[in-house]
């Protein structure tokens, strides 16, 4: 019995011990990102085929969820602000809602589906099939070639999207309100543009740029441990995309915590 | 020249090199033999700083390489050129810019002399004309060639090559192995095969090393084999034990 719990407790130790290892070299593999962004030593040509990359393969997606979710959200809205009388703000409801929380958070999960998969599979692909130690042979250092241009990217497209899925899903919520008869554009678009405050609309931009960051760097991260031939791509690839979902959700409280303490 | 001294090297607890002092003489090939797993790769890895040793030095050109600094290995590593196993050609590039990409990262070279460069490299390693396919479009010799030819453009100083003719038929490893032998001795390499091809090192290499569980048996030139007596050679060069005198002759 004794030697039971003497081997939960090591085992315990033995995990906690893992995280700490995990989380201090993902902070090392930050901390390299940046020295190599702050020496400059950043691909102009390679950042921009990377937005471009980054951008058009998950717009359509993105687009489809926003739409989607601005339209659900109009329409649950509209229903239970019917009941207190208080139809008229379903505007608001809909345009906060999306540019404070929704978009952010579903844009950047959609993302990291779409674009952190990718980035987790192809650095993995490369690294179990020695392209990134070649890299080094060469006398290059992987992380200046492969991630920094990355992490840029994900840094100015995942708020670009943000803005873009705010907007459609705001389209989206009028659309179906105005099916329900219950409203014109005019007075929609007017109350939505009365009642977002510039703090709304920063806070969810803030939000997507400390999210960026955490995709990339987990993405990347993980695609550089990544071992074990093609079974350990899918592996890495599968968790790379579940650790960006968790930190993502759970980043989006404690930021959401400080930015209203902040008075965001 | 290349030496290393008292190189000792383990994974999870696991000793894969022990205790390895060895010297590589200037613009020798050096092959060294041993069965899958025996530490040949991780070894190699080691001498290009690619993974730090527990314990011991390693000294190029004099210079012990491990109390250099990650940028000052990234220079050192450009007089090194490397031949992996897998190729380890760039999948998202096309052969051309595959070896142009050592002479753009490095060099102060204009793109015509690149390209006059990457031709004549090419020539060289007989593959003119697959500028513009992409690794995936050739065949296994072909990337080990197109490979080679990169890991040569920067005219190394040194060349590691992992088990350049693994996987591949007799013939396009006899090809290979003549390829390297060749280039080596043009560029005036201090060249280190590792492989478990026994004909083909026995031909090319001017001094043979065997490793056995992460440990070396120096054997000298090729011809020293007919000689030696070591069980563990012996069982390792199977068929060709016995007929070693002849091949050597």
């Amino acid at each position: 019995m004794k030697k039971k719990i003497t081997d939960i407790i090591i085992h315990i130790g033995k995990y906690i011990l893992g995280i700490v290892q995990e989380t201090g070299s993902i902070l090392m593999f930050l901390i390299k990102v940046f020295s190599f962004i702050a020496k400059g030593k950043v691909r102009f040509f390679d950042v921009l085929r990377q937005i471009y990359e980054q951008g058009f393969e998950s717009i359509v997606i993105v687009s489809i969820t926003s739409l989607t979710t601005g339209m659900v959200l109009g329409l649950q809205g509209y229903f239970a602000l019917v009941r207190f009388g208080a139809k008229e703000f379903v505007a608001a409801l809909v345009a906060i809602s999306l540019l404070r929380e929704l978009s952010p958070v579903l844009t950047s999960i959609v993302f990291s589906g779409k674009v952190g998969a990718k980035i987790t599979s192809e650095l993995s692909t490369m690294n179990v099939s020695e392209q990134i130690l070649a890299t080094r042979t060469m006398g290059v250092d992987p992380l200046e070639y492969f991630v920094v241009s990355r992490i840029i990217a994900c840094v100015i497209v995942l708020p670009i999207l943000v803005v873009i899925s705010g907007v459609i899903g705001i389209f989206g919520g009028y659309l179906a309100v105005s099916w329900e008869g219950a409203t014109n554009a005019i007075y929609y678009f007017h109350n939505t543009l009365d009642i977002v405050a510039l703090r709304d609309f920063l806070s969810g931009i803030i939000k997507a740029f400390v999210f960026s960051v955490i995709i990339g760097i987990i993405c990347c991260y993980q695609g550089f441990k990544a071992e074990g031939g093609s079974l350990g791509v899918g592996k890495f690839t599968t968790k790379a995309v579940a650790y960006c979902y968790i930190m993502i959700i759970v980043f989006n409280f404690v930021l959401t915590k400080i930015l209203l303490r902040l008075g965001f | 020249m290349i030496e290393t001294v008292a190189l000792n090297k383990s994974f999870n607890g696991v000793e894969v090199l022990k205790d390895i002092n060895v010297i590589f003489k200037a613009n020798e090939i050096t092959c060294i033999l041993g069965e899958s797993g025996s530490g040949k790769s991780v070894f190699l890895q080691t001498l290009a700083a690619l993974h730090e040793p527990d314990s011991g030095k390693i000294f190029i050109n004099k210079e012990n390489i491990l109390q250099k600094s990650e940028e000052e290995l990234l220079e050192l590593r450009k007089k090194i050129g490397y031949l992996f196993q897998s190729s380890a050609l760039f999948d998202f590039m096309n052969i051309y810019d595959n070896l142009a990409f050592p002479l753009r990262e490095n060099t102060a070279l204009s793109e015509s002399e690149i390209s006059k460069k990457i031709k004549e490299i090419l020539q060289e390693v007989n593959l003119s004309g697959v500028e513009e396919k992409f690794p995936n479009e050739l065949s296994g010799g072909m990337q080990k060639r197109a490979s080679l030819a990169r890991s040569v453009i920067l005219q190394p100083q040194f060349l590691f090559c992992d088990e350049p003719t693994s996987g591949l038929d007799p013939e396009h490893a006899r090809i290979i192995a003549r390829l390297i032998a060749k280039i080596s001795k043009v560029y005036k390499a201090t060249t280190i095969i590792t492989s478990h091809d026994i004909p083909n090192s026995l031909a090319i290499a001017d001094r043979i090393v065997f490793i056995f569980d992460g440990q070396f048996t120096e054997v000298g030139a090729p011809s020293n084999l007919i000689e030696n007596q070591d069980r563990r050679i012996n069982s390792f060069l199977g068929p060709y034990a016995e007929v070693k005198k002849c091949m050597i002759e």
